[in-house]
């Protein structure tokens, strides 16, 4: 191998894609037996992917954007000159891919424990898989290889999502059906590209795009439509933002943690790598405070996430239910930031994708952690595990510190940088909902750590414990992470600040301490040390206080019985249902009149209706859908001449 | 180094000992609005020192480290407000940062009674955070009116710009912005007519119901600081900042003193009202504030 592609890059890049690729498909084969194996395999290969990661960076130029060559060229297709597989080497796909492959590593160690006899799930293979197709869509170069790593990424997770459970394969069909819907869009814009380009470089496409404005605008903005529908359909912005809340939540728990952090991201990677770069330099047409318009839709459409993804996490009762509608909302945030197409915004996206992937990443480590021990998935039922499980509640209270975006940690300094790009842009009417959402985000966070790790503890779990060493180790790596990116936001953003003079981006000013705003700076490090000295003002006074003495907590209000003759017991005695009942009211029409589901379900019902006419017609179900597929096709591309 | 560290624990107590006097000077106030005297102003001082004298009881240490955090995270933004234009240490007075360090507070604070494990508390808890993204939304869309306006989230330029007199004061270019702003302060204080989180009467005091000793003392001085971030905030957005530090106080105490006067002689609204109220009728001044200042008003700093 090493003699087919010289260079530290080229291996660096074939490696990671290849490498999981085999490993995976070894697993599967070979060690079907060995499930525990199987574990031990992921986390080597995604070791490798890291070391792989770490060579790159060592000799990598991301500014550059070097294109190597495949080892195997495809046969020449006729018409178009440029037919070979390649890679490209760009800044922005190594941070996603250096980011994507820190956290897996960390979701790796955990899931070594998790997947116990009780526990296993068996999809170590294809998540080996994944990672391989994870590493190609960061580093694709030509359309090609980045749909077959798409595609292969696309089954994998419907796999994984499935896992061989009868409920869990409804939502896994239904994230399948918006992938494909996403897919075919995407395949869509694709062939207008190709066509119009005479090559299969993704680079050649976008500079086909940003050429035609002025002469043929309508089409410029069809295609970034086609691209956009399939971004949005994989990263749940609206319209398509009810499926985390199913897949995020039947799929392994281990797993979530890894659609939640990582999966969910591949939207905004390919909106920052394609449909951005159309709208920059050359733009002709109308825009709203220098924003053009198209981007600017896409912002409300952000907000308008953000805003939906809250509402809908107020009333969930399932906590991974309502952390994947969270999920939902912080990518509605990050949508809003990178469509002002600034690179205030850009830098805002990526750092909250960053933090996002961590933060989340470690709730649902310690969500799984949880469920590990106790088996339960509805917050009401739980109550008090933070008397039991220290750890678990200290990963969930530090990263739902930084989901809220509450200074010191690290969401604070991200979120404060989506504001600002907005300010940049004078989008402050777009602010509103999204400080909306923002503000949100404290109440679902707050029921979560209320209901499940605080009030009463229930007799059945009085005798849990924490979870396993090598668990309790990712959600402390996990933890640190997070208040490390709290107080020194330089280490993320000085890397995004190096691959914008690849991108053709003016730098952010800032250092490791402290970001510079429009409207002012801040020193985030000061604010943590502020925070912590004022800790330990307080600190001292309570010291200072007459000592306190432990008491039961049913010792006081209740005087100490539990009359169950009343029927009151301690899980009753836990207020964890309908816990915000005042508002989910309030918000219920809004929430009724916005649903897609309704919309879907229609949609739905009347292809229902078509195919079965055309199932009629040819009698055979696969004739019919495939004769379908290829009149669409055609007409998107005769379309797009 | 020393002189920093003595200059923020100064400004701790400071600010402590402010909101104390404007809550016992307050009680006073609304007494004679009920027509009886009110203990004296000094009230608060011994209330606190006694709660902290007297023995209490805690449930679990998370608690402990709950009330703890609820009074840090309030002292801390304390420290980012500019008093008319003193600062205990170099900053600009970053708005957005002081609205999300009070959060901390209340998260603390929240924590710390959840774990007591009594179902009022929660109650109470779940009515403040319901109230807390009602209020937000004027609040924060009286933050883009300043920016659309003058271009800054910094509290020290933002209070500049209104040095050249009594007719540069915002509460006379901006007269909705300012209602709401009042309506929004009225509700972070949790007076009535929201005080729906505390409201003894029904859910017994809510998130104070198992405090007792240094931890209700802990609650009153969180109450103390919040006070005096909240309604420096509105005297710096609104009425000028101060030239000094007396002038500064006495804008705040006013302001405290016009919220009370509401407080004595509204009711109280149920949490979802209060939260439509809040969102559209506070909200929808500040809208009117933001889309004057953005298409309308001509000229920055």
């Amino acid at each position: 191998m090493m003699k087919l592609c010289p260079g530290i890059l080229n291996t660096g890049m074939f490696g990671a894609v290849v490498f999981p690729y085999a490993v995976g498909i070894f697993s599967l084969i070979i060690l079907k037996r060995w499930k525990r194996l199987q574990w031990a395999f992921f986390f080597l290969s995604t070791l490798f992917q890291l070391f792989a990661a770490y060579s790159l960076f060592r000799s990598g130029n991301f500014g550059s954007g070097i294109s190597q060559k495949f080892p195997f060229a495809l046969s020449p297709i006729p018409g178009l000159g440029q037919s070979a597989l390649f890679f490209q080497f760009t800044g922005l796909g190594f941070i996603f891919f250096a980011g994507s492959t820190i956290v897996t590593l960390i979701i790796s160690i955990f899931s070594l424990a998790f997947n116990d006899r009780d526990h296993a799930t068996g999809v170590a293979p294809l998540w080996t898989i994944l990672m391989g197709a994870n590493a190609g869509i960061f580093f694709a170069g030509d359309w090609l290889s980045f749909l077959i790593s798409w595609e292969v990424m696309g089954w994998t997770s419907f796999l994984i999502i499935a896992h061989g459970r009868e409920d869990s394969r409804k939502a896994a069909l239904y994230y399948y059906i918006l992938s494909l819907i996403g897919s075919s869009a995407m395949l869509a814009g694709i062939f207008i590209g190709v066509s119009g380009s005479g090559s299969m470089a993704i680079a050649d496409s976008v500079r086909y795009f940003s050429g035609l404005w002025g002469t043929r605008n309508s089409l410029v903005v069809l295609s970034t439509l086609f691209f956009t529908v399939a971004f949005f359909a994989k990263s749940a912005v609206f319209p398509f933002y009810m499926w985390p809340s199913l897949a995020h939540a039947e799929a392994p728990d281990d797993f979530s943690s890894f659609l939640s952090g990582v999966m969910i991201k591949y939207g905004v990677f390919g909106l920052i790598a394609v449909v951005l770069p159309i709208y920059r330099a050359g733009y002709v047409g109308p825009a709203v405070h220098g924003v053009p318009l198209y981007l600017a839709v896409l912002g409300w459409f952000g907000v308008i996430t953000a805003v939906l993804g809250t509402l809908y996490a107020i009333k969930q009762d399932d906590m991974k239910k309502l952390m994947a509608y969270s999920t939902v909302s912080n990518i509605g945030l990050i949508i809003a930031a990178l469509s002002m197409n600034s690179s205030l915004g850009i830098a805002a996206a990526l750092f909250h994708t960053f933090n996002h992937m961590v933060f989340k990443g470690g709730i649902f480590l310690s969500l799984a952690s949880v469920k590990y021990r106790t088996g339960e998935r509805e917050m009401h039922k739980l109550g008090g595990m933070a008397y039991r499980m220290p750890l678990s509640f200290f990963t969930f209270l530090i990263c739902i510190i930084a989901a809220a975006g509450i200074p010191p940690m690290s969401g604070f300094a991200s979120k404060w940088m989506i504001y600002q790009a907005l300010f940049e842009k004078k989008m402050l009417i777009m602010a509103i909902p999204a400080f909306f959402a923002s503000t949100g985000s404290f109440l679902y966070l707050y029921r979560g750590l209320h209901t499940i790790y605080l009030g009463q503890l229930s007799n059945r779990f009085a005798k849990i414990k924490e979870a396993p060493a090598p668990m309790a180790f990712a959600m402390l790596i996990m933890m640190f992470t997070v208040m490390l990116g709290g107080f020194f936001p330089g280490l993320v953003l000085s890397p995004v600040n190096s691959i914008f003079t690849g991108m053709g981006f003016a730098h952010i000013s800032q250092d490791l301490f402290s970001i510079q705003g429009v409207t002012t700076s801040i020193r985030l490090t000061s604010i943590g040390t502020i925070f912590m000295g004022s800790f330990f003002i307080v600190g001292f006074l309570y010291l200072i206080g007459k000592k306190r003495e432990h008491v039961e907590q049913l010792d006081t209000y209740t005087s100490g019985e539990m009359p169950e003759e009343w029927g009151l017991t301690e899980e009753k005695y836990h207020y964890g249902m309908h816990f915000y009942e005042p508002l989910e009211v309030t918000i219920e029409p809004f929430l009724k009149g916005t649903s897609m589901d309704s919309l879907f379900r229609r949609i739905g019902y009347e292809t229902g209706k078509l195919s079965g006419t055309v199932k009629r017609w040819f009698n055979t179900p696969q004739l019919g859908t495939l004769v379908l597929l290829i009149v669409v096709v055609l007409l998107v591309v005769v379309l797009g001449r | 180094m020393i002189l920093s560290v003595v200059k923020v624990l100064g400004h701790a107590f400071f600010v402590m000992a402010v909101g104390l006097l404007f809550m016992g000077v307050g009680r006073r106030f609304s007494a004679r609005f009920h027509r009886r005297y009110g203990p004296p102003v000094w009230q608060s001082y011994i209330d606190v020192i006694k709660c902290f004298s007297r023995k209490s009881i805690s449930h679990h240490w998370i608690m402990d480290m709950g009330s703890v955090m609820g009074l840090a995270g309030l002292v801390a933004a304390s420290m980012f407000l500019p008093v008319g234009r003193y600062l205990p240490f170099q900053s600009t007075g970053p708005i957005i940062v002081i609205l999300y360090l009070m959060p901390i507070g209340y998260l603390g604070m929240a924590m710390g009674v959840s774990a007591s494990g009594n179902p009022l508390a929660s109650i109470g808890i779940g009515r403040a955070l319901t109230l807390m993204l009602g209020y937000e939304v004027p609040f924060a869309t009286i933050v883009l009116c300043m920016i659309a306006a003058f271009n800054s989230t910094s509290l020290v330029s933002l209070g500049q710009a209104q040095q050249a007199g009594f007719l540069s004061w915002n509460i006379i270019t901006m007269p909705f912005g300012f209602v709401a702003g009042i309506i929004a302060l009225q509700a972070m204080l949790a007076e009535k007519p929201f005080d729906t989180m505390i409201a003894p009467s029904e859910i017994a005091s809510g998130p104070m119901v198992e405090l007792s000793g240094k931890f209700l003392g802990l609650a009153f001085l969180q109450h103390s600081v919040g006070i005096f971030v909240e309604t420096g905030l509105i005297v710096t957005l609104f009425l000028g900042g101060g030239p000094g530090v007396g002038f500064f106080i006495l804008k705040q105490f006013l302001v405290y003193m016009l919220s009370l006067a509401i407080n004595a002689i509204f009711a109280r609204y149920r949490v979802e009202q209060a939260t439509k109220f809040l969102w559209f009728t506070a909200g929808g001044l500040a809208f009117i504030q933001l889309v004057i200042n953005m298409y309308l008003r001509s000229g920055t700093i």
